[in-house]
This record gives C-alpha cells, sequence and structure tokens, in this order.
C-alpha cells in the first residue's frame, strides 16, 4: 500500500512537473490555446455585423487606396487613385480619363503612400482621404461620402513626392514635399553640379473648405537636401510643419553610403502662418511652370484636367523666420508629432537612440537665437537647446511614431523588427512586440491629430516570406492588428493587403458610414449623354462617330438591337444606369473592345468606345449579375463593311 | 351639450385624418432588403415611402409578370369629395339633429 502511494505521489509529481515545463513553454513566446481564441474572439466580426473601424491603407505600388475593417482586417473596397483599373473601368472610360493626366501626359500608374483625413480643429471629420503619388507627384483627393476619387492635383518641380499628404489641423492646407531634389526649374546640366544647384520644393496645397478643391498656394523652395516625411504641428505647435530630412550632404551618387556621412541631418520646422504674412506682402516669385489639375464633377459624372502656368514660389533664404533647422541624429525618417503638439519624434534610420524635439524649446530657442550656424542662410538651432529627451535603446532602425493620446508613443523598428511602447516625457520603454516582418509604418485610428482612438495599432510590414500559404516568389503583402489598450500589446491578427502597404489612416466607423451614399439621383444627373427615359434612347451619326445613348435597367439595354454601324466606325457607347435601388450596378462590354467593361452605379452615365474591326453581328452583355434575368441582359450589334448605305436602326423588343 | 353629440361631431372630424396620413401601407420584407420596399396608399395617390420605392417595387414585378402600379386611379378622384361631403353631414347631423 505504502509503494503503491508512493509510486502515486511519484507519478503526480512527474505529471505535475510535465505541466508546469509545457506551460514554461507557452510563456516563452509560443501561443497558448487559450490566448489565440480570446484573441480570435476579439477580431471576430459576426456574418452581417460591422467593424468598428475603417482604415484606409495605401495600396503601395499599386497606386490605388485599399478600405478594410477594423480589427476583422477585411477588405471592403480597392478606390482606384492613380492606376488604370480595369473592374471599375476607371482610366478606362471617358470620363475618368482624366484623372490621369499629367504634364507628362497619360499617365496609368503610380505609387501611392501616405493617405490621410481631413480633419476639422484638430480632429478627423470623415469628410475627405487625402493620398500622394510618389513616382509622376500628385495629390489625390477621395470622397468619404462616394468613396470615389473626386481630384488629383500635380505637383510641380517636385520628384518622389514622399513626404505627403498631410494634413493641418483644420484640413487648411495638404503638404506635398519633395524627396528627391532636382534643378529647378528644369535644365540640362551636370549631375555633379548637384551641390547648391539642386533644389527642394514643400508645396502646400490649399483645401477649400466647402467642396474640397485643391489649389497649390506656395512652394517653398529649400535646400537640396531629401525631404523624407513630414507632420503638421498641432494644438500649440498649429502653424508649423516638420519635414525630416537626409543627405543633407547632397550626394548625388551611392547615397547609402554618401548620404551617411553626417551624425546629424535636419528636421526642418517650416512656420506655415509666417509663409502666409510673406505671401501678403508680396515676397513671393511667380514661377512659370506647368501642372494638371484634374477635378471629377458628381452631377456630370465627368472628369475635366486642365493646365496651370504658374506657381508662388518662396525663398527661405532670404525671408527671416521662414524655415528653422533642428539637428536630428542620422537620416531621420519618421518625423511624429505627438497629440498635444510639444514634442517632434525624429526616427534616425541609423541612430541608436530616438530623438525627441520640444516645441516650446524650440520657440525658446529661436527667440534666444541660440543657432549653431546655419545651411544656406537658415538657421541651425543648437541641439541640446531644443531636446527634450531621448529614448535610449529602443530597438534597431527606428522609421514611425504613432500616439495613443494617453501619453504613450509606438514605434516601429525596421531592421528587430518590432513595435516598441515608450512613455511620453519619462522616455521609458514600456513594451515591445516582435513584427513579422520587418515593418515600416504603423496606425493608430486618428493618428494625425488631437485625438487619437488608442485602441487598435495596425503595423504595415515589409516582408512576410512563411506568414501565409506561398504564392510562388511573390508573397502576400501584410498587416498586423495589436491590440493597445492595456500595459502590455497584443497581437490579435495577420491580414493581407494590396500592393506594399506604407502608410494607412484610420477612423471609427461611426463618422462615416451615415455619410456613406447609396445611390446616385438620376433627376441630378447632368451627364452630356445622359438618357433619362428609355424613350429617349437614340443613336445618333456625326460623320465616323457614332454616339448609342443607352439606358440599362433589370433586365434590358435599350436599345438591345441595333444595326448600321460600319467597319471603320467609332462607336460611344453612353449608358445610364436608370436604377435608383441600393446595390444594383449593371455592366457592358462588347466582344473585341479594345477597353474595358463599364461598372454603372445607379443614377450613373458612363461611355466607352468600341471600333469595330470586323463585318458581323456582335453580342453585348451586362456584366455584373445584376437579377434574376441577369442572363438574358444582353444584346446585338450589326457591323455592315465600310462604305456600306446601311441606314442606322434600333430597337428594344421591336419597337 | 350632450355626450352623443360630441362623439357625433368627433366622430364626422376623424375622416379628416385621411387628408394628413395615408390610409394604407404595404410593406414588402425580403433578406436582400433590409431596408424594406414600402408603398403609402392616401386619399388621393399612392406614394413611395422610402424614395424610389414604387419604382423598385414595379421592377420587382416585373419579373412575375406584374403590371405596374398605375400613378393614376379613378378613386383618387372620387376619394377626397366623398368623404368632405361625410364629414359635412355627419357635423351637421351632430349639430342639428335632436334625437328624442
Amino acid at each position: 500500500m505504502k509503494i503503491l502511494n508512493r509510486l502515486f505521489i511519484l507519478s503526480a509529481s512527474v505529471g505535475l512537473l510535465f505541466i508546469l515545463t509545457s506551460c514554461g513553454q507557452n510563456g516563452n513566446g509560443s501561443k497558448s490555446g487559450a490566448l489565440t481564441s480570446s484573441a480570435a474572439d476579439r477580431v471576430f466580426v459576426p456574418p452581417g455585423e460591422h467593424d468598428e473601424f475603417y482604415a484606409f491603407i495605401s495600396g503601395g505600388f499599386s497606386g490605388q487606396l485599399a478600405i478594410h475593417g477594423l480589427p476583422s482586417g477585411r477588405l471592403f473596397k480597392v478606390i482606384p487613385v492613380f492606376s488604370l483599373d480595369g473592374e471599375k473601368a476607371y482610366g478606362f472610360n471617358e470620363e475618368t480619363k482624366p484623372m490621369l493626366q499629367t504634364s507628362y501626359g497619360f499617365i496609368p500608374w503610380d505609387d501611392s503612400h501616405h493617405p490621410d483625413l481631413s480633419q476639422t480643429n484638430g480632429e478627423i471629420d470623415g469628410r475627405w482621404c487625402f493620398i500622394n503619388a510618389n513616382n509622376t507627384p500628385r495629390i489625390a483627393r477621395i470622397s468619404l461620402k462616394t468613396f470615389e476619387t473626386e481630384e488629383i492635383i500635380e505637383i510641380p518641380n517636385s520628384a518622389g513626392n514622399h513626404s505627403s499628404s498631410f494634413v493641418t489641423e483644420n484640413t487648411e492646407y495638404v503638404i506635398a514635399g519633395t524627396r528627391f531634389s532636382i534643378p529647378v526649374p528644369q535644365k540640362d546640366i551636370s549631375i555633379d553640379e548637384y551641390k547648391g544647384n539642386f533644389k527642394g520644393a514643400l508645396s502646400f496645397v490649399k483645401v477649400d473648405p466647402k467642396e474640397g478643391h485643391m489649389d497649390i498656394a506656395f512652394q517653398i523652395l529649400m535646400p537640396g537636401f531629401d525631404y523624407d516625411l513630414t507632420h503638421p504641428g498641432r494644438g500649440k505647435s498649429h502653424g508649423w510643419m516638420f519635414f525630416s530630412t537626409y543627405n543633407t550632404e547632397e550626394a548625388s551618387t551611392l547615397l547609402e553610403v554618401n548620404a551617411s556621412q553626417n551624425d546629424k541631418d535636419f528636421i526642418a520646422a517650416i512656420n506655415w502662418k509666417k509663409a502666409e504674412e510673406y505671401i501678403k506682402a508680396g515676397k513671393f516669385k511667380n514661377m512659370p511652370t506647368n501642372y494638371a489639375h484634374n477635378v471629377y464633377d458628381e452631377s456630370t459624372h465627368s472628369a475635366t484636367s486642365t493646365m496651370k502656368k504658374q506657381v508662388k514660389v518662396l525663398d527661405p533664404s532670404e525671408l527671416p523666420g521662414l524655415v528653422y533647422f533642428l539637428p536630428t541624429p542620422k537620416s531621420p525618417h519618421g518625423c511624429d508629432v505627438d497629440p498635444s503638439g510639444e514634442y517632434i519624434v525624429g526616427s534616425g534610420k541609423l541612430a541608436a537612440a530616438l530623438t525627441v524635439h520640444s516645441f516650446t524649446k524650440m520657440l525658446k530657442a529661436i527667440e534666444e537665437e541660440k543657432f549653431d550656424g546655419e545651411a544656406y542662410g537658415i538657421p541651425i538651432l543648437n541641439f541640446d537647446a531644443i531636446n527634450a529627451g531621448t529614448v535610449v535603446q529602443p530597438g534597431l532602425g527606428p522609421l514611425h511614431t504613432e500616439f495613443d493620446g494617453k501619453g504613450y508613443a509606438y514605434t516601429t523598428f525596421f531592421i528587430s523588427s518590432e513595435v516598441v511602447k515608450w512613455q511620453l516625457g519619462t522616455w521609458k520603454v514600456i513594451d515591445r512586440k516582435p513584427t513579422y516582418y520587418s515593418v515600416g509604418h504603423l496606425m493608430i485610428p486618428g493618428g494625425n491629430s488631437q485625438k487619437p482612438f488608442g485602441k487598435y495599432l495596425v503595423a504595415m510590414n515589409k516582408i512576410t516570406k512563411d506568414r501565409y500559404l506561398p504564392t510562388g516568389p511573390e508573397v502576400c503583402q501584410s498587416a498586423q492588428l495589436y491590440d493597445i489598450t492595456g500595459d502590455k500589446m497584443e497581437l490579435l491578427l495577420d491580414f493581407p493587403t494590396i500592393g506594399e502597404p506604407h502608410y494607412a489612416a484610420g477612423a471609427p466607423a461611426s463618422l462615416i458610414a451615415p455619410n456613406s451614399q447609396k445611390i446616385y439621383k438620376l433627376e441630378d444627373n447632368k451627364h452630356p449623354y445622359v438618357t433619362k427615359t428609355e424613350r429617349e434612347t437614340k443613336v445618333v451619326r456625326k460623320g465616323k462617330d457614332v454616339h448609342i445613348y443607352m439606358t440599362m435597367i433589370r433586365s434590358h439595354f435599350a436599345p438591345d438591337n441595333i444595326e448600321g454601324i460600319k467597319v471603320g466606325d467609332r462607336v460611344y457607347f453612353h449608358v445610364t444606369n436608370l436604377e435608383q435601388d441600393y446595390d444594383v450596378p449593371h455592366g457592358i462590354s462588347i466582344i473585341g473592345a479594345n477597353t474595358s467593361e463599364l461598372l454603372i452605379m445607379p443614377g450613373q452615365t458612363e461611355t466607352f468606345v468600341w471600333e469595330p474591326k470586323k463585318v458581323g453581328v456582335w453580342p453585348f452583355y451586362c456584366t455584373d449579375f445584376c437579377s434574376a434575368l441577369h442572363q438574358e441582359m444582353q444584346g446585338y450589334i450589326r457591323v455592315s463593311a465600310k462604305g456600306s448605305s446601311r441606314a442606322l436602326k434600333w430597337s428594344l423588343d421591336g419597337e | 351639450m350632450k355626450l352623443s353629440k360630441i362623439l357625433m361631431i368627433v366622430g364626422a372630424i376623424l375622416p379628416l385624418f385621411l387628408f394628413v396620413f395615408p390610409m394604407w401601407n404595404v410593406t414588402l420584407e425580403a433578406p436582400q432588403y433590409p431596408e424594406p420596399l414600402g408603398m403609402d396608399i392616401w386619399i388621393n395617390k399612392i406614394a413611395d415611402h422610402n424614395p424610389n420605392d414604387i419604382k423598385n417595387i414595379n421592377l420587382m414585378n416585373h419579373y412575375v409578370g406584374m403590371k405596374e402600379i398605375p400613378e393614376h386611379m379613378e378613386e383618387f378622384d372620387i376619394f377626397p369629395p366623398v368623404i368632405i361631403a361625410m364629414v359635412i353631414l355627419g357635423l351637421i347631423f351632430g349639430i342639428k339633429v335632436n334625437y328624442k
């Protein structure tokens, strides 16, 4: 009996030991079942229910903007902005082709980087989302009512439009800074002449408070550094804009070495209220240039492109008080301002510490003229006089910082692949969590505002490797969702994104969802080729151009039989969707069309061009499964030989 | 005034509400219509409950071969004078007539 007892105790303690060991293993990073299921609960949005936040995630080299829900990570829509989209006919139909016009002609692609939301009184207001095109510099404005790109303005004198498109506290301006300095105006000079001859243009794009229309108010022509990122001052620092710079060495070749020489580069602090004063006082030059301004009109469902010829330019070397340089170690990338507007965080990519500048100290240093020399006539402030603090050894390769509004900052580290939480004021590291892998930007909804919604953090990664099922050499792009409500961050979810997710912007769904438009009112449609009833449908020939005024409604086109088209004609299908019901789009395309389908929302008119090349009878059909009789929604066009005398004839059901 | 008289007068006035509210509401519900389609039938017209509802009901009815809901019916011309006449008669009876 005693032996049995001992055996029992022995086996029990072995069992206990085993349990303890396995607990220990769980604690060392691998996920325990309990933790995983609770994370699943927190990101699970039951069927039919809605997410708590919208996330507008840049499509990177896709040129578009993706809308996801948080916390689920589900993808709702990809808004075409800077690249063609055959699904929505963006850039393919006659109405949106002007949106992609530039001073270089029609450009079908770009690299979209930093979405930012409009603000009123320092808080996001849910009206517009702005995003920049990096390659051929442009800023786009997207309506958060229709979720369509409404306006694109080209930025002249700029190249690598990277320190963009950040919005000031009352959406006074959207800022667009150049990453690459270039000769301004452009001219044929030796690249060796970079130093002193190349300039960096920082553009202040005025936003009309009612309609949101954009106009370049002025540009500040800065020394030939690389202007990497920017954030606006807020609260007490409202009226200032802070730009990180690298390549203050002004190298033009092998920048990885030659632009990493200086111990400190700068954060450029721009006093844009001062700039407004100088503009008012006439201290600007009008520089002739050429840039496109493209506007989509919701009532005509059409875009127009106009070329602008002039821009106002300010020279900071001649205008005291306009710009100051804040020395910041080691090629800073992110330049982030905390919700109070006091702290400016510079993330020196190659530095072992995070540098935080104080706005109050900066003003004092300016007042007391604590300068350490100047660069191109711009005062360089004394580092110690403006430094608020340093986060010591936070990680490797700091890139970007966001804030939770509760006194904490979260910085991404590319090289050590982690997000680090630290405290403003004490500069102490509170927590760190790995990312998978090599995180770039991060986003807390309301991040670039006085009022962040510090519940979730989205980390956007540059590398995913083994995180998802493999899809050949090119694997998916990815973001990760962290819960930041507790002391410790918790990784909740991986979710795929489109393109390379650079920055993102987030907002509570309650701010945006109620304004989302359901249909376009047919009675408000002012498209020049609109057809509002089936009785008004017609086909009109003007020489070789044939205009079909067509309508679509469940489940037919009118007209759906057309004769008298000839090889060599240019046939314009002007198609109006007569539906006035939510979520009843129709599509249309015809065999052999050298363009995309049209996907037409209720009440909208769109146009595509078809140039028939072969004699015969050719079908067209509805491309969006619209109704129970969708398969019946089709029609025919008879194409006769070139020079045929067949007259135009069109009908629906013989009428 | 006698209670029966008051009741008669009030009763005679009540049909006037037909000029303020619809007399009948038809609501069509379906899973893909989280906001149901609705028709308000008034004394002199049929109206959308929400904008475009009748147009959308007609589109649905079209699948099953139904005629469009008419914009005008004879009853709309007849109802209002009839109701007004009834109200006037009712008031006359209420005020003038004495029951013994």
